[in-house]
């Protein structure tokens, strides 16, 4: 088995990376300014009461020992509490990122099928209307504020034609127990159709506007793609062989572009990262991305350490997966 | 726009305007840049209205042109019946949390005649959102000239470094590079401005900082292939130091993929920045910045739509403009570039 033995020897090289990202994590969140305890005590704290948090929070112990501190406490899934919440931070987390994920994996979907297709056929049928359109319509893709086109999203089709919810990932008024906080997943268990249909309604608009991008930079690339393995030898004998237009258009081109495009498709999820946290705000959405915002904007360490900690190890999961893909698709690779 | 004219005796350059003319997308892009220059450099002249201080009598007043506007000096009797008023259900327009109201057309309780024609309509204190417009295209042209010069000298410089002295030197830049790039750029971004703090100059060395690297793979792909090339050779054995190399032969050849990266750079920097100001990390309040302006006008969504339209699609236009253009030039300066 080639391929497990690649799998395994990407994982073990994940856990430098992992140190590191930790390391970053915390100096990052060391040279945010601001004292902790000072803002969990307020402004009118008596000198006293903020050295005994600070000696209780470890903050007068010098970096190294807060770092190892950090890193033990992280080992154990320990991320400390939130400021503002109170709550534990892993707490918060495991409620958090489902909605995000959720969000991510619709935005994906729509981004891979509509941009795939429309760069398919802009390359089949190249220098054509729809090729031209397409292509214009992903320039104003990439120009576009995803936040605006989520504005404009909801003034027409929740102010004015009054189809979709503004905001929100279910309607307050539907009771769904949450169990994995996928509620997607959580709704179907329960066999509850409604509730179903309602978290359908609310994924529409998030996932559409958080597509806009990487739909556009997908269609671009699987055009590119698609146009260069049709310039490839191999096609003027596939064609010379008389083979069909679509034997060579799926089987022949398409395979072959598929290498650059799942590329570009890994890359898109770092983008989505950050996209969500705009999405998110826009939509009232209660996933990662607004949480971390909401974490900077009130300087709640804990948050921001565990928030960032938390995206970036599933960027890095979500880039593993890429390159076993990769591994997959394209014998020759093997780092 | 750039400066076409100055090098327009080098045929290279003669060549490249030749075919940006022929492309007509890039053509576009070259037009909607020099407007939004024109509207940057005479803000005073075309605003209409003061960006910052507005007529708070004419307050949430729609374009003049929008559906239902009443013209300024109208004569309207006021007739104050209370004919089928609905009422939007203001307490669920609060805090954006669940809506549920049914739009319904005319929620006026008196007509309120404008004091003057208002192209884009007011906001909530009555401000030309036509003329914050134009004084933001300042604030934009700003962005993008600060945060690509920062992503210009630092990613030359780095890149020139891993470039001519390769090795060790090479290795730490690049990978310092890679593992920026590995991070998402609108997190590292929030990250930079969360430790400066919030405001449009900390956000513009955030950006700034985020295109870096960018620059620095684009100068170091040009130095290695440029290093053995005879002409620099040559130069080296003429007796001509690693400074003159650099600046009149590498830096030189390096300028038409550094053009177009540019004009690209350029368009996410003002795409960034606006975000960076939706989120309130960016430029404050008052400010007509026009991710600002949008995030400004999120809770008039309801009441003045044209507050959050007009600045989107002021970004939109502009941003497309810059991409036109760097995508124009990189056919017409026949640059090859991954990605």
């Amino acid at each position: 088995m080639k391929l497990g033995k690649y799998f395994f020897k990407r994982i073990i090289m994940l856990i430098p990376v992992l140190i590191v990202l930790s390391f970053l994590i915390f100096t990052m969140i060391e040279a945010i300014p601001g004292d902790p305890a000072q803002i969990m005590l307020g402004q009118h704290a008596s000198p006293e009461a903020l050295e005994q948090l600070r000696h209780s929070l470890g903050l007068d112990q010098p970096w190294y020992t807060r770092y190892g501190l950090f890193l033990g406490r992280l080992a154990r899934g320990d991320l400390g509490k939130s400021i503002l919440s109170g709550r534990q931070v892993i707490h918060e987390i495991a409620e958090k990122l489902p909605a995000t994920i959720e969000l991510s994996f619709f935005a994906m979907l729509i981004a891979v099928l509509v941009g795939g297709l429309a760069g398919f056929i802009s390359a089949w049928k190249q220098y054509s209307l729809f090729d031209y359109a397409s292509m214009f319509g992903a320039l104003i893709g990439v120009s576009m504020p995803i936040y605006w086109l989520g504005f404009m999203m909801i003034i027409l089709f929740s102010l004015i034609l009054g189809w979709l919810p503004t905001s929100g990932r279910i309607d307050p008024t539907t009771a769904l127990h949450a169990i994995t906080h996928f509620y997607l997943i959580d709704s179907l268990l329960q066999g509850d159709w409604k509730a179903f249909k309602d978290v359908i309604a609310h994924l529409i608009m998030p996932s559409i506007c958080l597509a806009t991008v990487p739909m556009a930079i997908i269609a671009r690339m699987t055009r590119s793609a698609m146009l260069d393995a049709l310039s490839q030898d191999y096609i003027r004998t596939a064609k010379a062989k008389g083979l069909g237009m679509g034997r060579i258009l799926f089987v022949h081109a398409f395979k072959n572009a598929s290498i650059p495009v799942v590329t570009v498709v890994g890359l898109q999820f770092g983008y989505l990262m950050g996209g969500a946290i705009l999405t998110e705000t826009v939509f009232s959405w209660p996933g990662v991305g607004r949480w971390i915002l909401e974490g900077i904007l009130a300087r709640d360490f804990p948050v921001i350490a565990g928030g960032v900690l938390t995206v970036a190890a599933f960027f890095i999961i979500i880039n593993l997966l890429v390159d076993v893909l990769y591994a997959l698709l394209d014998p020759r690779i093997r780092y | 726009m750039k400066n076409q004219t100055t090098y327009s005796k080098s045929s290279l350059w003669h060549d490249a305007w030749r075919r940006l003319k022929k492309n007509r997308n890039a053509l576009a892009g070259l037009i909607l840049v020099t407007v939004l220059i024109v509207l940057a450099v005479f803000a005073p002249l075309i605003a209409p209205a003061d960006p910052i201080s507005g007529n708070i009598d004419d307050h949430d007043m729609p374009p003049f042109w929008w559906k239902g506007a009443v013209q300024p000096g109208a004569q309207v009797e006021e007739t104050e019946e209370e004919e089928s008023i609905s009422t939007v259900d203001q307490s669920a327009s609060e805090g954006w949390g669940t809506m549920e109201f049914t739009f319904t057309e005319e929620t006026r309780e008196r007509v309120r005649v404008p004091d003057a024609y208002y192209l884009f309509g007011t906001d909530d204190l009555g401000r030309d959102i036509f003329s914050r417009i134009i004084y933001g295209a300042r604030l934009s042209l700003m962005i993008g000239f600060i945060s690509v010069g920062i992503g210009l000298f630092f990613g030359s410089i780095l890149g020139l470094a891993s470039g001519f002295y390769g090795g060790f030197t090479d290795n730490l830049i690049m990978r310092t590079m890679d593992l920026i790039l590995s991070i998402p750029y609108v997190l590292l971004a929030i990250l930079i401005v969360a430790i400066l703090g919030p405001g449009l100059r900390n956000a513009m060395i955030a950006i700034g900082v985020v295109v870096i690297p960018q620059f620095a793979r684009i100068i170091r792909g040009s130095v290695l292939s440029l290093k053995e090339i005879e002409y620099v050779q040559a130069a080296r054995v003429l007796g001509a130091g690693d400074l003159r190399i650099i600046t009149r032969h590498i830096l030189r050849n390096s300028l038409s993929p550094l053009i177009v990266q540019t004009s690209l750079t350029f368009a996410a920097a003002i795409l960034e920045a606006a975000a960076l100001g939706f989120l309130g990390l960016g430029a404050q309040p008052p400010s007509p910045e026009w991710g600002a302006m949008l995030a400004d006008g999120r809770k008039l969504l309801l009441t003045s739509p044209w507050a959050v339209v007009f600045p989107g699609i002021a970004i939109v236009t502009f941003v497309l403009g810059f991409n036109l253009l760097g995508d124009g030039l990189r056919d017409a300066l026949d640059v090859r570039m991954k990605g």
